[in-house]
């Protein structure tokens, strides 16, 4: 006989409806003891549960979350659970580091089959759950509003030091190389200095050379990848703003583009490529070196394209602790580091399904599941530019969060902005295309 | 209205969670009706005639067993008494009921999570997108690929059914490999006789018809078909590959180049048939046999047992032994692999007969001696020291059987998944006769090296499963997939980052020609994977995950007792 459960958790399990649903029902058909707090939610797949439902989960006060599959190697879905667990063990470390625990996160695999492996499991899942230290709330805000505003002060914009600007013999160097571009004909994207500032300019006449600087940072690659998408989508769709934006798409890939720019904007350019924004052939990188200075103010760790692998990610961020429920508790939710993050491309985006809102709280989505959910969305992507955190009013300190991610994924051989396969998605590298694909093409379309 | 229908499981349940509970437990707007047993069709429409018979426009949850239970059952009688209104499962007996009977929680507990399971019901209810099921024209058959037996035995059973088929075979007559071999293991049947039993009548046969090509397009299959110069393409609405394989030939084998009497199995099996029929005399066969198990077999360049060779092998020595009793024939093996009870009476039968059977480490230890002829086989002597010979006059080559390039070729262009040896692969161990491919089903050695009479059985099995997908126009194994629709994508929505398309594990999404993101709905199996991925919200599987309001619905009340 097993022990018996006395635990009053709430845990959402996800159960693959070829496994781990069959070891469910069988529990109950032998009548094992389990706890009342279990949900189960039936997928067709353990690949199908997505971040954001666990996310969701927990949100809402689900203790603990199991997400329980096939065994790897037997998924009837042409192994879909390979990628699950890879993404799922990117979860673990996320809810690790944003102070939830990894262990309120139960991924099994192939274990569950059984009424009693599966009454086995989740029990001692549960056990597990009720000797954790007491989950964050998610919806935390200091109890003192003080703290708050002492800690936006803290990290807000007047004090946060800014990135210096380039040296003369930086620019004379930067405009020489961009002469020699111009000379062929191409599009020059680059920072200019004018009278109102720093700005961004396209350059096509040498004449104008004089005003180029290599600059402070600045998000290039987000505005030179909205310039060569051809095809706008959403609200874009049939405005004037979208086909100026077409036309000048149309001409930018006639000439060539070529952007000045950094080793963090020519990893995010890549990886728009690679999320299939633009063609990259069109497109051409000059570089500019980033300055010791300059790197140690944007907090980087991959300063060269590509990457410099002698030490890993995890060891170059050193052990620094950060309190990330007390710094998301200052985030406004003006969602800055959306608009500013290069790699964000979609038109809308599902965190703003009004559905997974709970009700009766202003502001009523939480920091701490909102910031969770849009790491997992990017963890592959996320080229580690600094972006969100540049953009960011309260001057949270998101850059280092997706580092940490980053370095999560490192320790899966994989790293952003460098064409690498994303070990978050394989299948299509795993399996053979059947020809007749190409035949639904014209179909489909018409 | 909302309307739970509570089934006691006549008392069973009650016992457990009391009905009062339960009530409490619900929300005001839930209507608790209780029934004794809702798997009972003629009480079930008694009971809820009365019951909620004024109740047309509502939405009903019949809380009860799990659906693999009775469950299934009581929703369709449900379904069935109340067909107007829509219906959807809760399990509250093994999944909740039932655990209470032994883990001694406080009864309000219980019935709090009775109480969710019937408000996720709900939620289900109200977020559910109902597609129409497609009907799909299925006049177009079955092509059967290869008419070996297990061919033979896929069509036979299907023109027996009344099914249009086609069988294609690049030969100019049926039987495969088993018109080579006369007797047949383990029950020595001749091989005609079985092939008989298997009528082709009602067959659209099409004899040295070669099929060069195999695609799907739309819901049908398209086979490309070559007869002499005549070329042409069909549709089908069912694939049934029976491409068979071939033997490995011995080679240059223990010099078989220089040295006459170095044969194969099937040399061998070719000559004791034409002995057996008369047109050869006894005479012809040699007095020395030795057997060799296992050439070109568990090598590093095929490193698998083919498992039909060892009871050829027994199967021919018996034959020699009958056709000349004064024969020898000794087998070298390294294991002998006999399964079954009518095998293992094959091996038992040879040894009571005077075939020898002799261990042999490895293939190189043996040496065949004789310069133009076979003379004897010497082996290293169990001591290790000197040497032990045994005279021949022919040395048998068992050698395995293999794919056939070319069908291999042709079931990959389907997409149908081979292992590293190019044989076929089905969803083993449940499902090993259906591909990977939705509709194409495989049978006989081309899956794997099989005796005739499981190459029959397999094709049978193979022609039952296609009548039931195009009866059903679906995939045995999934088999509540397309009671939903596929997944699809929002192009408002969509970003066309191709996240989907590398992680979809069906390859149905695809970039259009314009660059958006498609999915295929042939090839979509509802696994719910681009929903997972999307980061947008924009790819959508009806169904499928659990929707964010049942999440909510779910743990709801647990983040206000926590708060409280």
């Amino acid at each position: 006989m097993m022990p018996m459960p006395s635990i009053h958790n709430t845990i959402c399990v996800f159960a693959c409806r070829w496994c781990s649903l069959l070891g469910a029902e069988r529990a109950g058909r032998e009548r094992l003891p389990l706890p009342s707090g279990i949900r189960i939610m039936p997928v067709p797949c353990a690949g199908s549960v997505s971040v954001d439902s666990i996310i969701q989960a927990f949100t809402n006060g689900a203790a603990g979350v199991a997400v329980l599959g096939c065994h790897l190697g037997g998924c009837r879905h042409n192994e879909a659970n390979r990628d699950a667990h890879a993404r799922l063990a990117v979860l673990a470390d996320l809810l690790e580091t944003m102070g939830i625990g990894r262990h309120r996160l139960c991924v099994s695999w192939g274990t569950a089959h059984e009424g009693t492996q599966y009454a086995s499991l989740i029990n001692n899942f549960a056990q597990q759950l009720e000797e954790l230290p007491p989950m964050p709330d998610f919806f935390r805000i200091p109890e003192n509003q003080a703290v708050a505003l002492a800690a936006t002060k803290v990290n807000g914009c007047s004090d946060r030091p800014k990135i210096p600007a380039s040296a003369d013999e930086q620019d004379e160097a930067l405009r020489k190389h961009v002469a020699r571009t111009l000379d062929k004909g191409r599009v020059v994207l680059a920072l200019a200095h004018t009278e109102s500032g720093i700005a961004v300019e396209l350059f096509t006449r040498k004449e104008a050379l004089s005003i180029l600087v290599a600059g402070p940072k600045y998000p290039l690659a987000k505005l030179a990848g909205t310039m060569l998408r051809e095809r706008r989508l959403g609200v874009l769709q049939n405005t004037g703003a979208h086909r100026s934006l077409r036309e000048l798409a149309y001409s930018l890939r006639e000439r060539g583009l070529s952007v000045a720019c950094r080793a963090c904007d020519a990893r995010a350019l890549r990886q728009m490529a690679d999320l299939h924004q633009f063609s990259p052939e069109t497109l051409d990188l000059i570089p500019i070196p980033c300055t010791e200075e300059q790197q140690k103010v944007c907090g980087c760790v991959r300063p060269q394209w590509p990457s410099d692998t002698s030490l890993p990610l995890e060891q170059k961020l050193g052990g620094e602790v950060i309190d990330w429920p007390l710094q998301l508790s200052c985030c406004v939710q003006c969602h800055w580091c959306r608009m500013a993050c290069p790699v964000c491309v979609c038109p809308s985006c599902s965190l703003d399904d009004i559905a997974t809102l709970p009700t009766g709280r202003v502001p009523n989505t939480s920091p701490l599941a909102y910031h969770l959910s849009r790491a997992m969305h990017v963890a592959d992507v996320c080229v580690q530019c600094g972006a969100c955190q540049d953009a960011c009013p309260q001057g949270i300190p998101l850059l280092r969060l997706h580092q940490t991610v980053a370095s999560s994924l490192e320790s899966l051989g994989y790293r952003s902005g460098e064409g690498m396969l994303s070990p978050l998605r394989t299948a299509r590298s795993r399996i053979e295309v059947p020809q007749w694909l190409d035949s639904l093409k014209g179909e489909k379309h018409a | 209205m909302k309307i739970c229908l509570y089934c006691t499981c006549m008392g069973q349940n009650a016992r457990m969670l009391a009905e009062d509970s339960l009530r409490a437990a619900l929300d005001s707007d839930i209507r608790l009706v209780v029934v004794d047993r809702l798997c009972d069709a003629a009480r079930c429409r008694e009971v809820l005639t009365e019951a909620v018979a004024h109740a047309t426009s509502s939405q009903v949850v019949v809380a009860a067993c799990s659906r693999d239970a009775r469950g299934g059952e009581a929703l369709n009688c449900v379904q069935k008494a109340l067909p107007a209104v829509r219906v959807e499962l809760a399990d509250i007996r093994e999944g909740c009921a039932w655990h209470a009977s032994v883990s001694g929680e406080e009864e309000d507990e219980r019935a709090a999570q009775a109480a969710a399971l019937v408000r996720m019901a709900f939620v289900r209810l109200e977020c559910a997108e109902v597609a129409p099921k497609a009907v799909v024209p299925c006049s177009l058959g079955v092509l059967v690929v290869g008419a070996g037996p297990a061919g033979m035995a896929a069509a036979s059973a299907l023109a027996g059914l009344g099914v249009p088929v086609t069988l294609a075979e690049r030969r100019p007559r049926p039987g495969g490999m088993a018109m080579l071999l006369g007797k047949l293991f383990p029950h020595m049947a001749q091989s005609s006789d079985v092939l008989r039993a298997l009528p082709l009548e009602g067959v659209n046969l099409r004899m040295g018809c070669d099929v060069v090509s195999l695609r799907r397009e739309d819901a049908a299959y398209v086979a490309g078909l070559r007869e002499g110069d005549d070329c042409c393409e069909e549709r089908f609405d069912a694939l049934i590959l029976a491409v068979g394989a071939q033997p490995v030939l011995p080679g240059v084998a223990f010099g078989a180049k220089e040295r006459k009497g170095i044969i194969s199995q099937m040399e061998l099996d070719t000559l004791l048939t034409a002995v057996e029929t008369g047109r050869k005399e006894a005479a012809q066969l040699a007095s020395d046999y030795v057997f060799v198990q296992c050439v070109h077999a568990r090598s590093t360049d095929k490193p698998y047992c083919s498992a039909v060779c060892c009871p050829t092998a027994v199967k021919n020595a018996l034959r020699v032994k009958n056709l000349r009793p004064d024969a020898e024939v000794v087998v070298l093996n390294r294991q002998m692999v006999m399964p079954g009870i009518a095998l293992e009476n094959l091996y038992r039968d040879a040894m009571l007969t005077g075939v020898r059977f002799v261990h042999v480490d490895s293939l190189n230890d043996i040496r065949v001696e004789g310069k133009e002829r076979v003379e004897a086989v010497v082996l290293p002597a169990l001591d290790g020291e000197g040497e032990r010979r045994i005279t021949a006059e022919a040395l048998v080559c068992s050698t395995p059987l293999q794919p056939v390039p070319s069908s291999v070729e042709l079931v990959r262009q389907l997409g149908v998944c081979t292992d590293a040896q190019g044989f076929m692969r089905g969803h083993e161990p449940a499902h090993p006769l259906e591909s990977n491919v939705e509709g194409v089903f495989i049978c006989g050695s081309a899956r794997w090296p099989v005796y005739v009479d499981q190459a029959v059985a397999q094709g049978k099995a193979a022609a039952a499963l296609a009548v039931r997908f195009i009866r059903e126009r679906r995939m045995p194994m999934d088999e509540i997939a397309d009671l939903r629709s596929p997944a699809h994508i929002s192009q408002e929505l969509c970003s066309a980052c191709g996240r989907c398309v590398e992680a979809c594990p069906h390859a149905a999404c695809f970039f259009a020609d314009e660059g958006e993101v498609l999915i295929a709905e042939e090839l979509c199996r509802r696994c719910g994977v681009c929903t997972a991925i999307c980061p947008c919200g924009a790819a959508r599987l009806p169904m499928a995950s659990p929707s964010p309001r049942e999440i909510l619905a779910a743990v709801r009340h647990s983040r206000q007792r926590s708060l409280s």
